[in-house]
């Protein structure tokens, strides 16, 4: 029993010698991939240990509202530009101007310099080329019944990127096309790589708002899909990163972001099919910035109806 | 009833267990199949019930054949209409008393006056208070009771029984021995009984029939076994046999000390209350012999036995 | 000390395992730190959760019926017929319960959706898709998984019944059905209420394939919407807990009404030595029909899933799916070289696994043995099995939440350790009580009374004797801990993967053939150590 004890005791021990110097905490989405080699690459760099959690935005979130007594992250980055804003409304958010700032997309960085637009992602239609072998057609013309029960939809409550979109598009277009698009079969899958899962296996044909740099990786590895974006316009979504006021290693967290501003870190971006945040590094291996039809976002309006309007969607695409 | 068993053999799996027997139980008889454990005699009875198929030969029941391996018949044991008592009672636990009586009554369809008969059953084991309780709260003789009645409830002609008293204490087992032949022969039941104790054989059997791997050896009386047993293995499973040579032996209450005789060695020597046990060794054979007094371990005594007491069996 | 032993572990057990069930209770009817039980009765009449909560019982209802329709003629199958003698189908139907529920029912996902395995196999099977993603698919799913306890259960429980008590009654003139129905299946009654309610209690408190296959149907169920309160922005602990209160007393009532039915219902079957069961020799048709049965039953429950998980862990490019050259084996090779994760769930869940099941075995075997003294230590250790395992990880999460000044070790991979060796220890406490049960208490007093101190008695006398029981808890432990997922699901501290959620993760963003490559790794690895675990109790037979 003594043995037990001490056991419990070594265990407890342990524990506060591991709380030690030199880290920086991340919480961030995925792809995972990426996450990794940044942090990776951040550590050998610096000699301070990334240590990350990996998560959907609902996960993160959740998380920060767990550990609000006890904090842990330092930086926090979502793949939704409105739900940063909403964080920052919240007031949980270090402003800070990172090095490099002067080199970044305007608008990626919001007036208050707190959310900074590393990455972005757009969402498009990926469509599978085994059943379609070509596909054009614009937003709401998927709601033709030639369409029924292949489409799909990743789901906005898990897919920042998706709400984003739909509170955009809702924002400038109204409800009709999805209200159409949902009585014309439309299902909601999962998340973004779930939903894109079941278009590459054929489960649905078609994928609405999906996410293209999952699209572009899949596709050069051989998979039988394609994407495009409609040319009523897509959103375009800055994957924000934050610091949070309440980080442990303020000074650590700063250097992260100033590193995922550097040009290394922006060319693992281009990298993984995202587009990079800074105007000077250009993506190679898939459709740029200035290539892709956009909808004019207003972020405000977009925040406050993001949230109900991600609901909507999963409602009226229950049935 | 009659019981008629011929030509039967039974193998499990490799083993032979019942080898070519025949035997004809007369009607009204009580006959006990006796042997050691192994010998094939649970397995016989189990193959009158219906419980085991042979491998071959035919078993009638009065005139009803009921096995025949020739004619491809085997009644399965609901159609045979026997009694069965078995070693570990076979009561059914989640049944009263009553009711476990009354199943084989009503499994026939056989319900009129079933009450009537089910408390008759009960008083001839004078169980008649007991009929509203769970076999678990009886005591072991009372179950064993509640197994008679169930048996013989449905009045059949041949009863089976397979060591119903084993269970029980040696106390207990005296006294049901009698109650249980009387239950039987006052009814005119056939009954065929299991046992390897050969006391109880010899106290209730009007026929014994001695087995031994999967053989009858003698299948007579209690009294002409003993007198004259058919085979070497007779004489040694029942009664104790003092032996000259491997063909001839005497009983030893035949036997008396005297002058002369067949000289024999004083092994050991055990006070029995009203007599001496004396363990005799003659020419290394080991005898028991019955005496009044105490003899000291290493005398040398003669036993005397008259002529006509000097058993000769013929086949070894 | 040892007086005081039995004390001192209901001490560390009330901190263990009662402290973490007073948090559910505390958070559910103290929101503000009020009495007061508005939140807990509008959390459950919140319409949706109302809905959920029929949907769970409705769940565990359906399920006992679909196992006891593969569970019974199984086990009657495998007790009184002459497959009783194919003693490896008891390994064979151990499979099912090895194979993770999230896995297998990943497994059914990938075979039965639209254009997935079997259509590719079968194209005119399309139509099963939609009648599979539905309530039927799921009870079949779970139904799949259970079915192996109630079958032994009921196996059990036939071979006790000497067969005498069916021969009686043959003798007595009674048919095989009237057999059957007057006195098999009574005496049986008592074992079915039993197993039927621990089928319902395992339903509802599984949280595997309900976050696969029910998630995916959009059927939500207790232990699901558990989880989405506790861990799903905007959180609500006190909703949560709500409803894990409820759960506890459903489970309560079960195990009461179970407890009650073992003294009314079960019999002690009685008389002197009980015969040998002797078995029915089936005609050959009849053995067909059995053969066709079996055949069906592992087909569904084994081949398939398992079918699915490899050759989908084989798949090269998802889009092309089982098509010649569309195989590859990079996926496992992904697994340990992508990146360090595969490696690194791999590792803590080795860690975990280890180290719970050693603390777990010293923890276990000493409260099976005072249980002797006090059967309070025993009963509070059983408590974790009793509990859904959601349940009492959502209250150790808010257990050590709260009391993190004093003790941090929430957010560490300690609380990992600590919640797995209090899911885990009644393994241990049974199989040591059960090879202490089979101790005579002369054996110790005879080393006694040879001059053996209490101390050297059970050094040299009762421990080499439960070594065995306590082996056999630590191989189990190992086994259940290496696979776990509901703790750290809900409670895995930043950066930590564990096997479980790397798969559940891989699945869910898409890298279905990495997931399952770890899948097969891990089905793999459980079933190499339960090997070596039977063979490690084998030898104890020939006591």
């Amino acid at each position: 029993m003594k043995k037990t004890l001490m056991i419990l005791l070594v265990l407890i021990t342990a524990v506060s010698v591991a709380m030690a110097e030199g880290t920086v905490t991340v919480y961030m989405p995925s792809p995972a991939g990426l996450a990794n080699k940044l942090a990776a690459d951040f550590e050998a760099k610096t000699g301070i240990e990334v240590r990350t959690f990996q998560g959907t935005t609902g996960e993160i979130l959740a998380r920060l509202e767990t550990e609000r007594e006890n904090p842990v992250a330092d930086v926090v980055i979502l793949a939704s530009w409105s739900d940063g804003l909403s964080m920052k409304e919240s007031g949980q958010i270090e402003s800070y101007v990172p090095a490099d700032a002067d080199k970044v997309v305007p608008g990626w960085i919001d007036e208050d310099s707190m959310l900074f637009g590393y990455s972005a992602s757009a969402v498009g239609v990926i469509y599978n080329t085994l059943i379609y072998p070509e596909l054009s057609a614009d937003w709401a013309e998927l709601a033709d019944s030639q369409y029924q029960n292949d489409i799909a939809i990743p789901d906005p409550e898990l897919s920042g990127a998706c709400k984003d979109f739909v509170a955009g598009y809702v924002n400038k277009f109204g409800w009709d096309t999805f209200e159409a698009l949902a009585a014309n079969g439309m299902v909601v899958p999962g998340a973004n790589r779930a939903a894109l899962d079941a278009v590459t296996t054929g489960e649905v044909g078609i994928l609405l708002a999906g996410v293209d740099y999952n699209a572009y990786s899949s596709m050069a590895a051989g998979e039988p899909i394609a994407i495009y974006y409609p040319e009523s316009g897509t959103v375009v979504n800055p994957r924000p990163a934050m610091i949070m006021k309440t980080a442990p290693e303020m000074e650590n967290a700063k250097l992260f972001i100033d590193y995922l501003f550097s040009e290394d870190a922006q060319k693992m971006v281009a990298d993984a099919y995202l587009l990079p945040g800074r105007t000077d590094i250009t993506n190679t291996n898939r459709s740029t910035l200035d290539q892709i039809p956009q909808i004019e976002c207003d972020w405000d309006a977009m925040m406050a109806i993001s949230s109900e309007s991600a609901a909507r969607i999963n409602e009226l695409c229950a049935r | 009833m009659r019981i008629s068993v011929r030509n039967v053999s039974k193998r499990f799996s490799s083993k032979t267990v019942i080898d070519n027997m025949s035997i004809e139980i007369p009607s009204g008889s009580f006959t006990t199949l006796l042997g050691p454990s192994g010998c094939g005699k649970t397995t016989l009875l189990r193959m009158i019930a219906g419980l085991e198929t042979p491998d071959s030969g035919e078993i009638y029941l009065g005139e009803k054949c009921v096995y025949s391996s020739e004619k491809g018949i085997s009644l399965p044991p609901e159609e045979r209409g026997l009694g069965f008592v078995f070693q570990d009672f076979a009561l059914w636990p989640h049944m009263k008393v009553k009711d476990n009586v009354a199943f084989g009554l009503r499994a026939q369809r056989r319900t009129e006056k079933l009450e009537e008969k089910v408390k008759a059953a009960l008083h001839a084991v004078q169980l008649d208070e007991y009929a509203e309780r769970y076999p678990s709260e009886l005591s072991g003789g009372q179950q064993q009771r509640v197994s008679f009645a169930r048996a013989i409830v449905t009045e059949p002609e041949c009863i089976l029984f397979d060591e119903p008293l084993s269970a029980l204490d040696a106390l207990l087992r005296e006294e049901m021995r009698s109650e249980l032949k009387a239950l039987v022969t006052s009814r005119g039941i056939t009954s065929v009984f299991v046992t390897h104790d050969q006391t109880e054989a010899m106290s209730m059997s009007d026929l014994i029939a001695v087995l031994s791997a999967g053989k009858i050896e003698q299948y007579d009386t209690p009294e002409t076994i003993y007198a004259h047993p058919a085979t070497p293995f007779s004489a040694k499973f029942i009664g104790s046999s003092n032996w000259i040579d491997d063909r001839t032996m005497f009983r030893p209450e035949s036997a008396s000390i005297g002058t002369s005789g067949f000289e024999a060695e004083v092994h050991g020597s055990e006070f029995m209350g009203s007599f001496y046990r004396l363990l005799l060794s003659h020419e290394g054979r080991k005898w028991i012999i019955d005496a009044n007094e105490r003899h000291d371990v290493g005398e040398t005594l003669m036993i005397s036995v008259p002529q006509n007491s000097i058993i000769t069996i013929k086949e070894a | 000390m040892r007086n005081r032993l039995p004390i001192l572990l209901i001490i560390i057990l009330s901190i263990l395992i009662i402290c973490p069930l007073l948090s559910i209770f505390a958070e559910a009817v103290f929101p503000d730190g009020q009495f007061s039980l508005t939140q807990a009765i509008d959390t459950i009449t919140e319409s949706e959760n109302a809905r959920m909560i029929g949907s769970s019982l409705l769940l565990g209802l359906l399920v006992v019926i679909v196992s006891s329709a593969i569970a019974l003629p199984l086990a009657f199958i495998f007790s009184r017929t002459q497959f009783a003698r194919y003693r490896f189908f008891d390994i064979i139907f151990m499979i099912p319960f090895m194979t993770p529920p999230y896995i297998a029912s990943m497994g059914w996902i990938l075979f039965m959706q639209r254009r997935g395995l079997l259509q590719q196999l079968i194209p005119s099977a399309a139509f099963l898709s939609d009648w599979f993603f539905s309530l039927a698919g799921l009870v079949l799913v779970m139904s799949f998984h259970v079915f192996p306890f109630m079958m032994t259960m009921m196996k059990n429980a036939m071979l006790a019944i000497p067969s005498s008590l069916d021969e009686a009654g043959a003798v007595l003139g009674a048919r095989f059905p009237l057999r059957i129905r007057k006195l098999f299946m009574p005496l049986l009654t008592g074992n079915y209420a039993i197993g039927a309610l621990l089928v319902f209690v395992k339903t509802i408190s599984e949280y595997g394939t309900p976050s696969t296959l029910g998630r995916r149907i959009g059927f939500e169920v207790f232990t699901t919407d558990i989880h989405r309160y506790a861990t799903v922005a905007p959180i609500e602990f006190g909703k949560s807990a709500s409803l894990a209160s409820l759960l506890i007393g459903i489970c309560l009532v079960i195990w009461m009404l179970q407890n009650y039915i073992t003294m009314k219902k079960t019999y002690n079957i009685v008389g002197g030595r009980s015969s040998a069961s002797r078995i029915i020799t089936l005609k050959p048709a009849a053995k067909a029909i059995c053969w066709i049965f079996i055949t069906a039953v592992i087909f569904f429950t084994m081949v398939i899933p398992l079918f699915s998980v490899i050759a989908s862990s084989l798949i090269k490019l998802r889009g092309y799916g089982l098509r010649a050259g569309n195989f590859t084996l990079n996926n496992y090779i992904l697994v340990f070289t992508e990146d360090r994760q595969g490696i690194n769930a791999l590792s803590v869940s080795i860690f975990l696994a280890v180290t719970s099941a050693t603390i777990a075995a010293f923890l276990g075997t000493a409260c099976a043995l005072s249980s002797r003294k006090s059967r309070l230590v025993e009963g509070i250790a059983l408590i974790p099995e009793m509990l859904p395992s959601i349940v009492l990880v959502l209250g150790i999460m808010l257990f050590y939440n709260r009391i993190y000044k004093a003790v941090p070790i929430y957010g560490t991979i300690w609380i990992m350790v600590l919640s797995y060796v209090i899911l885990f220890l009644p393994y241990t406490v049974q199989y040591v009580s059960s090879s202490l049960s089979q101790i005579s208490g002369s054996l110790r007093a005879a080393g006694r009374i040879c001059g053996g101190k209490p101390g050297y008695v059970f050094r040299h006398i009762t421990l080499p004797l439960i070594s065995r029981g306590i082996l056999s808890g630590w191989m189990m432990t190992f086994i259940i801990a290496f696979r776990e997922l509901v703790t750290p699901s809900l409670i895995a501290p930043t950066n930590t993967l564990t096997v479980s959620t790397y798969i559940n993760r891989q699945f869910e963003q898409g890298s279905v053939g990495k997931g399952m490559a770890m899948a097969v790794i891990c089905i793999a690895f459980s079933t190499v150590s339960l090997l070596i675990l039977n063979k490690a109790i084998a030898p104890e037979k020939h006591r």
